[in-house]
C-alpha cells in the first residue's frame, strides 16, 4: 500500500493552527510524498501562513474566503492552471456566537442562517470550483469534507448540528452530480477535537468527557491523529469506488449508548 | 528555534506580537491576567504559532486560563529549555 500519495497534489482548507484537524492532515500528506496548498482568509490569513511554514514542507497558502464568490473564481482560476490536483478537504465552519451554547430556541434567523453559507453551501462552491480539475485526475478526484455525530442532538452544537447535518445532504447530492466526473463526495465524523473552533462550543469539555469515557476505543481530544487516518483513506485511491458516505472516526462513541455500563475506567490519557 | 531565549528576550517577543495584535502597550505588565486582555481566540491562536515558531513550545489553551503574562513568560523559559534539553539529548 506504499506510494498512495506519491506525486499527489491536494488542497487542503481550514488550516488555522497547527491544532486544526486539517493541518495534520495537510502534513501526513506531505509525509507520504504529496504536494499540498492550503487556504485561509482574512485575519486568520496570516496564523494559517505561520501554521503553513510549520509543516514538514513549507505549503503555498492561497486566499479563499467561503463567503466571496470572486475568490471561489480565483481559485478556480488558480487550479486549472495546476498540472494535476487529485483531492480536496473542505474543514471549515462557522457560526455566529447566538448560533452556539443551548440558545437553540432563541436564536435569531439572520443568525440560523449566517452559519449555513460557510458550514454547508461552500462545500458546493468548493467543488464546483475545482471540479474541472478534479475530473482529469487519473484515479478519480476526491473531495472530502469533516463533520460530526449527526444521528443525535449534541447538547450545545446546537445550529452547527443542524449545519453538518446539511453538509451531509450536500455531499449526498454532490456525490450524484460529480460521480459521472469520476468524482468521490465523502465525509469524515470526527470525534470531539481540541482546536480553537472547539473553543467556541461551551459544552465542548463535557462532550469531550462523554466521549474518552464511554467510546469503545477511547477517545482523546487532543489527538486530531486519530481522524486523520479516515480522512486519508477517503483521499486515497482505496477509496475509488466510495461515495456520499459519512465515515466516523470517533472511537465507536456513534453507535452505542455511552453513560450505562462497559467502557470503562476513566483514562485521562484516553487510551485503553 | 534559534531565537534568543533569555526571559527578557521572550518577554519582549511576546509584548512585540501582542502589540501587533492590538494590545495597548501599557496593558503589557506582568500581572496582567493573558485571558484579560483585549483580545479573541483567533489572536490567541496567533500569539501560539509564533511562540511554536521561534521557541518551539506548545502551551495548551486549557493552560492559559488564569495565567498572568509573567507566568506566560516563565512557562516559555522553562518549557523552552526542557526542549532544548531534550534536543540536545536526541542528537
Amino acid at each position: 500500500m506504499s506510494g498512495l500519495f506519491t506525486g499527489r497534489k491536494y488542497l487542503i482548507t481550514g488550516v488555522l493552527n497547527e491544532e486544526s484537524i486539517a493541518w495534520h492532515v495537510a502534513a501526513a500528506l506531505q509525509a507520504q510524498g504529496a504536494d499540498v496548498v492550503l487556504t485561509s482568509f482574512g485575519r486568520a490569513l496570516r496564523v494559517t501562513r505561520k501554521a503553513a511554514a510549520l509543516l514538514p514542507s513549507p505549503a503555498d497558502v492561497l486566499e479563499l474566503d467561503m463567503t466571496d464568490d470572486t475568490h471561489f473564481q480565483a481559485v478556480a482560476e488558480e487550479a486549472a492552471e495546476w498540472d494535476r490536483l487529485d483531492g480536496v478537504l473542505h474543514s471549515v465552519a462557522h457560526a455566529p456566537a447566538d448560533a452556539l451554547g443551548s440558545g437553540f430556541l432563541t436564536t435569531p434567523a439572520a443568525s440560523a442562517l449566517d452559519g449555513f453559507r460557510v458550514s454547508a453551501y461552500s462545500l458546493q462552491q468548493l467543488a464546483q470550483a475545482l471540479a474541472p480539475v478534479l475530473a482529469r485526475a487519473e484515479n478519480g478526484g476526491a473531495i472530502a469534507g469533516m463533520t460530526v455525530d449527526t444521528g443525535r442532538a449534541l447538547p450545545g452544537y446546537d445550529w452547527m448540528g443542524v449545519y453538518k447535518t446539511a453538509l451531509e445532504s450536500v455531499a449526498q447530492y454532490l456525490a450524484l452530480y460529480l460521480g459521472p466526473s469520476g468524482i468521490r463526495v465523502n465525509l469524515v465524523a470526527a470525534g470531539p477535537v481540541e482546536t480553537v473552533s472547539a473553543s467556541g462550543v461551551s459544552s465542548f469539555g463535557r462532550l469531550a468527557d462523554h466521549y474518552e469515557r464511554w467510546a469503545p476505543l477511547g477517545w482523546d481530544r487532543n489527538d486530531p491523529s486519530r481522524v486523520v487516518g479516515a480522512v486519508l483513506f477517503l483521499l486515497s485511491d482505496l477509496a475509488r469506488y466510495t461515495t456520499g458516505q459519512v465515515l466516523y472516526a470517533d472511537g465507536g462513541m456513534h453507535a452505542v449508548t455511552g453513560g450505562v455500563g462497559v467502557p470503562g475506567p476513566a483514562d485521562p490519557s484516553g487510551r485503553r | 528555534m534559534t531565537s534568543e531565549a533569555a526571559p527578557s528576550a521572550i518577554r519582549d517577543f511576546i509584548n512585540k506580537e501582542l502589540v501587533d495584535l492590538g494590545v495597548e502597550e501599557d496593558a503589557l505588565d506582568a500581572d496582567a491576567r493573558f485571558d484579560e486582555l483585549d483580545i479573541d481566540s483567533l489572536d490567541v491562536a496567533d500569539l501560539m504559532t509564533s511562540i511554536k515558531r521561534d521557541y518551539g513550545v506548545v502551551i495548551p489553551r486549557r493552560d492559559l486560563v488564569g495565567i498572568t503574562l509573567g507566568q506566560l513568560v516563565d512557562r516559555v523559559v522553562s518549557e523552552r529549555a526542557a526542549a532544548v534539553q531534550e534536543a540536545a539529548e536526541a542528537g
